[in-house]
């Protein structure tokens, strides 16, 4: 495991050949690197890989990339300086990963925290990716505060999976991030699952052939700034 | 070669999973073979992360993440055996 000091987070990458993309795995809460490494083993689709492992240490295999508190109102309070400095970094390694795999197009897959990590990402820096795959997530309204405007997300593909289950992250938040997704100008595949917040096979295995098309696709190349 | 004897360990262990209930208990009527979650200690996988850390403390070692999500933690001696081998590998 690599890693990046000045960022608090560690990276494993797997060169393994396959799709020529770089598939960038993002946790979450309370995970580890290895947990969507794994997950991500069992599917049926072969590309390099990237599992980031977030920086705050809760304990052995349980990592954050921000705390949170539920609020008895239903609302969420994040802290901000802990979100702030995890986005940095990883915004950080993601540009030292296309400086060295320019013509590489560049996917994120997060879980949870690791989704909303990821959306964040899409949100700020459309342009680094070629797509975007987000898991029981939820757009975070502290990211939509850093934008002067909505972006324009220009067809960005971006694949929105929610279990209809889930009692971490409500499955209304992920049908809010398809919508203003939408609005936004992405190219939203969105599917539920019969499911509560884990990461499922046949989640895995959908994420895998929204993979398999988006390379296929008119953005195979896509490399912007 | 470990720091920590096994005994050592297993005292550890179970103080730090004891210490999870807020009720010290009878540290004497657990047994390696006790369950942890439960009808044995009832302890939920929340505050086995908890105890984990404590145990990180108590003994001056680190649990190797992938040992620990691989490994299910399902009675007293999983535990130990988990907190015996983090102790050799930081000798």
């Amino acid at each position: 495991m690599t890693g990046l000091p000045e960022a608090g987070l560690s990276v494993v990458e797997h060169d393994t050949g396959g799709l020529p993309v770089r598939l960038v795995l993002l946790h979450g809460f309370g995970r580890y690197h290895g947990h969507l490494l794994d997950l991500w083993s069992g599917s049926d689709v072969a590309c390099p890989v990237a599992a980031v492992q977030a920086g705050f240490r809760i304990g052995p295999g349980a990592y954050r990339w921000f705390a949170y508190e539920d609020r008895p109102d239903g609302s969420v309070t994040i802290a901000r300086d802990e979100e702030r400095r995890s986005r940095t970094a990883l915004l950080a390694y993601l540009d030292a990963l296309r400086g060295r795999e320019p013509h590489r197009p560049l996917f994120l897959l997060g879980h949870s925290q690791g989704g909303m990590m990821a959306l964040s990402v899409a949100l700020l820096r459309p342009g680094l990716l070629a797509g975007c795959a987000v898991l029981n997530a939820r757009i975070l309204p502290e990211t939509l505060r850093l934008l002067p405007a909505p972006p324009a997300l220009g067809g960005l593909p971006v694949f929105v999976g929610h279990g209809r289950a889930d009692t971490v992250v409500p499955v209304a938040k992920g049908r809010s991030a398809r919508d203003a997704l939408t609005r936004m100008g992405a190219g939203v595949a969105y599917h539920e699952y019969d499911s509560d917040h884990e990461v499922t096979a046949e989640m895995v295995a959908d994420v895998a052939d929204w993979l398999r098309t988006c390379k296929a696709g008119p953005r195979e190349s896509a490399v912007r700034r | 070669m470990t720091a920590h004897s096994r005994e050592e360990v297993r005292t550890a262990v179970v103080a730090a999973l004891l210490a999870t209930q807020g009720n010290p208990g009878d540290p004497a009527s657990v047994g390696e073979e006790t369950a942890i979650g439960g009808a044995g200690l009832g302890i939920s996988s929340l505050n086995v992360l908890q105890a984990l850390v404590r145990i990180e403390d108590a003994l001056g070692i680190v649990f190797d993440d992938r040992a620990v999500a691989e490994t299910p933690l399902s009675s007293v001696g999983t535990l130990v055996n988990l907190a015996v081998a983090a102790a050799a590998e930081g000798v």
